[in-house]
């Protein structure tokens, strides 16, 4: 996350100009890439839904819109008993199976050719990326085929996981061959991956559960951000800040994404977000199996146990798994909470990155960055991240049948190659690191101990607020609510 | 580390990955227990490996609810 090297030469001068920073930088070409396969998903669905849309009244009813691009991208699906069953999919709309495999192909060539292109505006050969990629797609491939199994996926056990494994593997054993290395593009894939995720941050589902999700989500869940920072540097004494700050968002706001948004912000090393995201996964796994039953236990009322494991696991797959455990309003209160902590992200990502250029590096000299040295490191992807936030939550509210349209841009394509990229970034971490360079972050413990200390302080902060709001303040509202 | 203890291992490792996919964990899926948890999360629309609220089928049944109410 740390060797960009258009971010790297900046401390030594011989900056490039502002244009053609934004043509060749990594950071500016992640935002075009990212905003060319949302512009063309939205308007694929505008134009395809035109005549129906032009023909309904602007309120009533929602109205089920799809992609035109859905047939052409998929992911592999998932699979109990064979692996080729990942490789089917029953369509809601047919009663035969349907292949994903022209779907895969479709993510590859989309990727592909697009990569290529940047891979040539920096500079670099695209012929040496078109010999790479297939390899590293197909091992991305075969890591989400393992996530899919689903005995893996029921214990949430992520793609990101079992990307990072694959790539391990081979670095670790035979040793990552050379002609690989071209397609081997960790920031590059996180950071498009995240200028798509930016459409998925839609902030007026933000009130879907009204002033307790807000206060719950977002108030918790930023002072649990900060004072585990501040005791990772002030007591633990971490060595490495990046590494603190990624742990920390990631046990507060919501596991891998939040670990790969910050990580990316405040550019920490490849390790630290593996790191972090290994632990995180650990923990999850335990907590979406223990919190139920101790809420079973102790007899704890369905709305607010929900709340409680929305605020406190990391994982929104595991929060839905956990809350359905204890019935269908803690599953609506524990996904809900959990969707607006989601959301968060994009303020978190967005403050990190300004916290990092702002207080944290330093000039060679120790001091202070000025405000043009601020503005050449701030990491410009960040604003993709948040303007295609912005512009999608705006589509989200004003256009007729906003959500419809959004909803099937997102689900038909955007999704999907949000996931892809991210599952081909943690590939190309595993295929850059080696297992001894994980050992020194693992020295003493202190990861471990931030994690549990400032997870111990979000499940009492996360469980009183969750009380207060959901079971004193508006406990009428929310009954209403979620009936 | 020498080529071929580094191919070696590869192939240790590929030949275990092989039999936890192929054997254990699709028996493990067909294991009475399991496999009713199975298909209750998949009658719940639920996928614990969500990494973001988008990949939960289950958010589209509340967010239809909300709209109904809003509206």
């Amino acid at each position: 996350m740390d060797d960009d090297p258009t971010q790297s030469d900046s401390q030594f001068g011989d900056r490039p100009r502002l244009p053609t920073e934004m043509r060749i930088s990594e950071d500016w070409l992640a935002v075009w890439c990212g905003g060319l396969l949302l512009a063309v998903s939205f308007a694929a669905v505008w134009w395809s839904n035109a005549q129906l849309l032009s023909e309904l009244p602007s309120t009533g009813d929602a109205v089920e819109l799809s992609s035109p691009l859905e047939a052409w991208l998929a992911k592999p699906g998932s699979w109990r008993s064979s692996p080729l069953e990942a490789f089917t999919k029953i369509s809601s709309s047919r009663t035969l199976p349907i292949s994903t495999i022209p779907g895969i192909f479709g993510a590859f060539v989309v990727i592909g050719v697009l990569f290529a292109l940047a891979t040539q505006l920096r500079g670099n050969s695209a012929r040496d990326f078109w010999i790479a990629f297939p390899f590293v797609f197909l091992l991305a491939t075969l890591a989400y085929v393992m996530a899919e199994h689903s005995v893996v996926a029921a214990y949430n056990l992520e793609y990101a996981l079992w990307a990072l494994v694959v790539g391990l593997l081979i670095s670790n054993t035979v040793g990552t061959p050379k002609f690989l290395k071209p397609a081997v593009l960790t920031e590059f894939y996180i950071k498009t991956g995240l200028v798509l995720l930016g459409a998925e941050v839609l902030m007026s589902r933000l009130l879907a559960l009204g002033l307790p999700g807000i206060f719950v989500a977002w108030v918790v869940t930023p002072i649990v951000l900060v004072s585990t920072y501040i005791f990772g540097q002030k007591v633990l004494k971490m060595e490495s800040r990046s590494l603190n700050m990624v742990i920390s968002a990631d046990m507060s706001v919501c596991g891998v994404s939040a670990a790969i948004a910050t990580a990316a912000a405040c550019r920490a090393k490849k390790e630290e977000l593996s790191l972090a995201i290994g632990m995180s996964l650990t923990f999850t796994v335990i907590m979406m199996v223990v919190m139920p039953a101790i809420i079973k236990a102790v007899g704890m009322d369905e709305i607010l146990g929900g709340a409680w494991l929305g605020g406190t696991i990391d994982s929104t797959g595991a929060v839905a798994a956990a809350g359905a455990a204890l019935g269908d309003r803690a599953l609506e209160v524990a996904a809900t909470v959990k969707m607006i902590q989601n959301i968060l992200i994009g303020v978190v990502a967005f403050a990190v990155a300004v916290y990092w250029v702002t207080y944290v590096e330093q000039d060679p000299a120790g001091n202070r960055l000025s405000k043009m040295e601020i503005w050449y490191r701030f990491p410009k992807f960040v604003i993709g991240f948040v303007l295609a936030s912005a512009i999608f939550s705006l589509l989200y509210v004003g256009l007729n049948h906003g959500p419809e349209l959004v909803d099937a841009t997102i689900k038909g394509s955007t999704k999907t190659l949000r996931g892809w990229l991210f599952c081909l970034a943690f590939v190309s971490i595993g295929l850059e690191t080696n297992f001894r360079e994980l050992r020194p972050y693992l020295r003493g413990g202190k990861p471990l101990l931030l994690y549990v200390c400032g997870q111990t302080l979000n499940l009492s902060l996360t469980l009183f607020m969750a009380w207060l709001m959901f079971r004193v303040i508006f406990v009428g509202s929310i009954n209403q609510m979620v009936p | 580390m020498p080529k071929q203890t580094g191919m070696k291992r590869l192939m240790a490792a590929s030949g275990l990955i092989g039999f936890a996919w192929l054997l254990l964990l699709p028996w493990i899926a067909e294991q009475p227990g399991m496999k009713s948890h199975l298909d209750w999360l998949e009658a719940q629309q639920i996928n614990p490996s969500a990494m973001y609220y988008t990949e939960l089928d289950v958010m589209e049944k509340f967010h239809q609810q909300r709209r109904k109410i809003s509206h």
